[in-house]
């Protein structure tokens, strides 16, 4: 006990933090004798035909760096039979016990395997996982694997425990990768089919020190390796068969192989394909007005379709003795017409966007039991592009064009021409007032030409990666380095239809080699009753010399981290401690083009000495089992964050800003982890999280408003001022459900049981509203601090019905997957001057007199603009405020419409699967 | 693997064989056909001017020059109109040029495919008396913006006395078959009526310029006859052309394949003008608010603000239309002699577009 306490001690005092956000895992346990339990002393372990390990003197043996998956376990020892265990799940990061009671000369009597893994009373794991299975991706109604992360506790969409987007990282298969130039504003641009998967999970607390670039999450994805036999499943989901506001237009198709190759190699393969006519629908409310073409039609927006396409392939390839090779490649195509309100009506000028993403990696594998090696390589490029398109796509099959989208001035682009993209860009044309709006007036609705804005990036990396493992039955040892060479290309242009000069910023363009690298070493020390786990992580980024302006050179960081888990009366207590770095989105290094509505092109200057965005983390962590099928997680955290990237004032222009480390938080949270898996047809998860995310700014601004005069007459200076994060959800639950018909279940219906072997799987959100700015109604003036508003709370049930089918001989399942089964109008985002979704009737009415004093002109008979409705005289002009009045109030409230600032409505999709 | 295959087939030819539905699309909000029919049927209402009428070679449509009010720099752009009056359907303006100038595209003239016209533009806050630019162009009817220059304006073309004949402007475009156009080359005056006015702007033609464009230079010529031309029509061969000189009564004719060259007709009063042919029915603008005079430094000047429409034929007396309070300038005969279509002023200050059917 006093050694217990020692280290407990110890653990609370050391900074640090802890193990395993990984690929591998472990298989422990004892091989005895039945009778008398004596253990088996020198008995061979083995894994998938492979023998790597020994029983100590008491029988308890254990194999490290085994890969998450399903494995043969096999112990044969002189005098006893060779024994196996099938199907041992393994999951990265925990331990899975697999003990062996054995008789001797064992062929008259049963061998008795016992084979179960618990990562709850587990010591040895520290970090806090939320895991999810890629076999359980096909029961839960989710279709990614961002949607399956975030089903996690403290998750909001993509921001875990209070950080920002782009604030986690991503390790596939052991190897990080991640959109460093823009991941706060951009997505990752590869995505992994969630056929691909073996798991996926997200570790929130002190994660291990082999990873770094994260302040807010690790999410960790174990990809199949290919199996020993051809499996093969192709899926096709549509809502095509319903009709009306059901009927949202969307279609994807799963196609994966998975099957072993000559000499022991393993393939895994799977294509992904998602279209959406609609790919961000939305419940909002229809305007009223029965002119609005949306009254008739509401199901679908225009010009806001979108297409996915993932493919991956993973080859394994043993290459004798101890040594694997695995080759992995990743392609995803992201391409989406954008709705834009400005172009309701003349949708061929809106915006669209287009994402690839290219990951390529090879991992090469020494592994023995006692010594492990992984040399990783990858190579991972994105590119980004967003503007007007030179011609609109020509939908083939649903929303699949089969067609790379081409935009305006792309080429200029690519070529990061800043010189020709002076004068105004072939292809673009002045937008111009839509004529064909219900409404006819000239405001609000463009037409004639795209708003001439292009934007490209691209981010390359080439990363090197070495990870070493030493260790034996009591303790670990972690140690290795990587190098990242990364590549910048940037190019932003704004109006280019018009020359570059006085009013309109010219195109900006960036191209710069950073170099990222990073160091750790961990070790893991098991007592009888504790583990210890510690970690040193070296950080440095450096922007590279093609960065403007001039810079401070490499940037670095020490990164301790420390954990310490004990087992307590039936509860395992993990108390960790770790400090994390990210260099910032590398975007923020450089200048930047922006426009707005009123031609008033906007430059934005980028600081290329930003430093770190660190955070440190304190959690207290206590896992338990109530009962022998229920788990119980109760982690309690403080994230203290530090330099956050933040645009700041430069100078008295209120409209010139610099990025800085400028920002610092605290999250502080208590996340309940209650849960029961499926078992006896039904299974159960809970997780609620209570979070507090605040910020403390130190923006000369808000010093300044907050400046108050004591009773003495003298003026108190605020030393900070903290105000809540932009994720800071203060109430999150999530409930996940399973029910299982046994195959002979249900009642008998005509001979048959249409309801055995039915799976339905539940999933229901419940939230509290996430903070907001509220200001004057100019918009000029905040109204209390920054985020010191919120939103009103939001509820989805998701649900998946799913039915195994055997037709001759073909294995397959029908589905029903439902997303917001209720069809709840969530509020998701509010306008900043009225707390509310929509504007204001005064609102909508200053809008309409503002437009209305800009083009006051009568509106003849042949004009396109001519509604007869409004030409209340009859002498075919429209003109005068009694007449153009109502069309600008028409038209106003028309553009105002508040769709985005509702979540999606009721999404239906039917499914077969086949399995082969 | 075959009972998979098929399986497969099947249920996807049965979702493929369901449509997803659409998004909605705007609709069509405008008027169809003209707000009273009638004969003169009132084409168009706008406050600004409506000038320079054409029709569509197959008749169905006509372009015409409107006042756009509703651009802050009141460009004055090619509109698109059905023949019987109702919507534009497009307009053809410089909408890639800032508002900061006043663009002006007129004179149009179309044959099957191509368009020919005049475009001009002023700086906006500092005008100048002249355009600061103008160009005689040609393009597509699809792609009227992307146009081919013909000839710079003004220019001088090296025949005449002196140092040759400058040409300020042109206008009453024809067609003389592919590749070829022809004109009324203009001096332009502005002279100043009183202390304190405003500048005029007096058009004046000084002749028939030929543009030929089939070779990669246009070369320039003059139809030496029709010196002092104020107007010029073609037939549809654009072998004949119909022209009438600056205060003169009559309408000449010249064939090309014969170079005869005659008087037409001779209203026998006011200046004739404007004049229009199309299927053997003609029409012109004659006297009215218009005069000539001959300045002995400037030469001849020929201010026009419109005046009585005529439909004439050799040897019969002119049929006057419309309402003869009205004035009228630049009257145009549908392809196929039925209707007419001419700028008119009646009690407003602007011309609108009006239509006339022709007995």
């Amino acid at each position: 006990m006093t050694s217990r306490r020692t280290l407990l001690s110890l653990a609370l005092l050391l900074p640090a933090g802890a193990a395993a956000a990984q690929t591998n895992g472990s298989i422990t346990g004892h091989v005895r004798q039945r009778v008398g339990n004596q253990p088996i002393n020198g008995a061979e372990v083995g894994i998938d035909g492979r023998w790597v390990a020994h029983t100590d003197s008491s029988g308890f043996y254990r194999m490290r760096e085994v890969r998450s998956g399903w494995h043969l376990v096999l112990v044969r020892a002189i005098g006893f039979e060779t024994m196996r265990r099938d199907s041992v799940l393994v999951r990265a990061g925990q331990v899975t016990v697999v003990n062996f009671l054995v008789d001797v000369y064992t062929i008259e009597r049963p061998i008795v395997v016992e084979a179960y893994a618990d990562s709850i009373l587990d010591p040895t794991v520290v970090a806090s996982v939320q895991r999810i299975g890629g076999e359980e991706l096909r029961r839960f109604p989710v279709t990614t694997l961002e949607e399956a992360v975030s089903l996690s506790a403290g998750a909001v969409g993509e921001s875990y425990r209070g950080g920002r987007l782009g604030q986690q990282a991503f390790v596939l298969d052991g190897l990080g990768v991640k959109n460093q130039l823009d991941a706060s504003t951009g997505p990752l641009g590869v995505r992994i089919p969630p056929d691909m998967l073996t798991e996926a999970s997200l570790a929130t607390n002190g994660f291990s020190a082999r990873y770094g670039q994260a302040v807010s999450g690790l999410i960790n994805v174990v990809t199949k390796d290919g199996g020993d036999r051809w499996t093969g499943r192709a899926a096709y989901e549509s809502d095509r068969l319903l009709t009306g506001s059901a009927d949202l237009g969307q279609d994807r198709v799963v196609v994966s192989v998975d099957g072993p190759l000559p000499r022991g190699a393993g393939v895994v393969a799977v294509l992904d394909a998602d279209g959406r006519l609609d790919a961000d629908p939305v419940n909002a409310p229809l305007s009223g007005d029965p002119r609005d073409p949306r009254t008739s039609s509401p199901t679908l927006l225009p010009h806001n379709s979108g297409e996915r396409y993932d493919a991956a392939a993973k080859l394994r390839i043993p290459l004798g003795g101890v040594h694997t090779l695995r080759l992995f490649a990743l392609r995803s195509v992201d391409q989406r017409l954008l709705f834009d309100p400005a172009y309701k009506y003349d949708t061929d000028f809106a915006p669209a966007r287009r994402v690839t993403g290219d990951l390529f990696s090879a991992h090469l594998q020494r592994a023995t039991n006692s010594f492990t090696a992984d040399l990783r390589a990858g190579y991972f490029a994105r590119a980004f592009t967003r503007g007007a398109l030179t011609q609109q796509p020509t939908y083939g099959f649903g929303a699949f064009t089969g067609q790379t989208f081409h935009f305006i001035g792309e080429d200029i682009a690519r070529r990061q021409d800043t010189a020709l993209a002076r004068a105004p860009i072939a292809g673009f044309t002045a937008p111009d007032w839509s004529e064909r709006t219900p409404w006819g007036v000239p405001g609000f609705f463009r037409a004639s030409g795209s708003d001439g804005a292009i934007a490209w990036n691209r981010f390359r990396e080439v990363r090197g990666q070495a990870d070493f493992s030493v260790g034996g039955p009591r303790a670990d040892f972690y140690f290795g380095a990587e190098l990242a060479k990364q590549q910048v290309r940037t190019f932003q242009r704004v109006l280019g239809y018009l020359q570059a000069g006085k009013d309109v910023p010219p195109a900006t363009a960036s191209t710069f080699n950073p170099t990222s690298a990073a160091a750790y070493a961990e070790g893991q020390v098991h007592g009888s009753d504790f583990v210890v786990t510690f970690g040193l992580r070296y950080d440095q980024f450096d922007p590279g010399s093609g960065v403007p302006g001039s810079t401070f050179g490499v940037r670095r960081s020490i990164n301790p981290r420390l954990g310490f888990s004990t087992v307590l009366k039936g509860a395992t207590f993990v108390a960790s401690i770790g400090r994390f770095t990210q260099p910032p989105d590398f975007q923020y290094l450089v200048d930047a083009a922006f426009d707005d509505t009123l031609r008033t092109g906007r430059f934005r200057r980028g600081n290329p000495n930003l430093g770190f965005e660190g955070a440190t983390q304190y959690e207290f962590s206590l896992r338990t089992r109530p009962s022998e099928t229920t788990t119980l997680r109760l982690n309690v955290f403080n994230k203290l964050l530090s330099g956050l990237v933040a645009s700041v004032p430069l100078g008295v222009d209120p409209d010139s800003t610099i990025f800085g480390n400028a920002d610092y938080g605290n999250v502080k949270g208590a996340e309940v982890i209650a849960e029961r898996p499926l078992r006896d047809g039904w299974g159960v998860r809970v997780a609620y999280t209570l979070q507090r995310a605040q910020a403390t700014a130190t923006n000369a601004f808000q010093l300044v408003r907050r400046i108050r005069i004591d009773p003495t007459g003298d003026t108190i200076n605020p030393a900070r001022v903290e105000f809540p994060l932009d994720y800071d959800r203060r109430h999150g639950l999530t409930l996940i459900g399973q029910a299982q018909v046994s195959d002979s279940g249900g009642p008998r219906i005509l001979g048959i049981r249409p309801f055995a072997g039915l799976e339905v799987a539940t999933i229901v959100r419940v939230s509290s509203g996430l903070p907001f700015t509220m200001t004057n109604m100019t918009g000029d003036t905040l109204i209390g601090l920054p985020n010191s508003h919120r939103q009103s709370g939001l509820m989805t049930v998701d649900l998946l019905l799913r039915q195994s089918l055997r037709i001759v001989g073909v294995q397959g399942t029908v589905y029903v997957d439902v997303r917001n089964l209720l069809n709840r109008r969530n509020i998701e985002w509010v306008r900043h001057e009225t707390g509310m979704p929509q504007m204001t009737p005064q609102e909508i009415q200053a809008l309409a007199d503002s437009a209305y004093r800009a083009h006051p002109e009568s509106i003849p008979y042949e004009s396109p603009r001519y509604r007869a409705y409004a030409d209340l005289n009859g002498d075919g002009l429209i003109a005068g405020q009694a007449e153009l009045i109502p069309l600008y109030v028409s038209a106003a409230r028309d553009f105002a419409q508040p769709l985005f600032s509702y979540g999606p409505p009721r999404l239906l999709r039917l499914g077969v699967e086949l399995l082969f | 693997m075959r009972f998979p295959m098929r399986i497969a087939l099947a249920v996807s030819a049965v979702l493929v064989a369901c449509e997803h539905g659409a998004p909605f699309r705007p609709g069509e909000y405008g008027p169809d056909g003209p707000l009273n029919p009638g004969d003169p049927t009132r084409l168009t209402y706008n406050p600004g001017q409506d000038l320079i009428p054409a029709w569509f070679p197959d008749g169905s449509g006509i372009v015409y020059t409107g006042e756009r009010l509703d651009r802050a720099d009141r460009d004055h752009c090619l509109a698109f109109l059905p023949a019987a009056g109702g919507v534009i359907s497009h307009y053809v303006c410089r909408t890639t040029a800032p508002d900061d100038s006043v663009n002006v595209f007129e004179d149009a003239a179309l044959a099957r495919d191509s368009i020919a016209y005049v475009r001009a533009s002023t700086e906006r806050f500092l005008q100048g008396i002249a355009p600061d630019a103008q160009d005689l162009v040609v393009a597509t009817v699809v792609a009227p913006n992307s146009a081919r220059v013909l000839q710079r304006l003004p220019f001088t073309a090296p025949w005449g006395g002196g140092g040759g004949t400058t040409y300020d402007a042109m206008s009453h475009l024809v067609w003389l078959g592919s590749g070829r156009i022809a004109g009324v080359g203009e001096r332009v005056t502005h002279p100043i009526p009183c202390r304190g006015c405003p500048p005029d702007t007096i058009r004046t033609g000084i002749g028939v310029v030929i543009v030929d464009f089939t070779a990669a230079t246009p070369a320039l010529s003059r139809l030496a006859v029709a010196d002092s031309a104020s107007s010029l029509a073609a037939d549809v061969t654009g072998d004949t052309l119909y022209f009438t000189r600056d205060g003169d009564s009559r309408v000449y004719r010249h064939v090309f394949s014969s170079g005869m060259t005659d008087t037409l007709y001779d209203f026998g009063f006011g200046i004739a003008r404007d004049v229009s042919v199309a299927n053997g029915t003609f029409a012109a603008v004659v006297g009215g608010a218009v005069s000539y005079a001959v300045d002995s430094i400037l030469g001849g000047s020929q201010p026009d603000h419109g005046g009585p429409l005529f439909l004439f034929s050799p040897g019969n007396p002119p049929t006057q239309l419309g309402d003869p309070a009205w004035r009228f300038r630049r009257p145009a005969v549908s392809p196929d002699g039925t209707h007419l279509v001419v700028s008119a002023w009646n009690t407003a200050a602007t011309a609108d577009l009006w239509l006339f059917q022709l007995p």
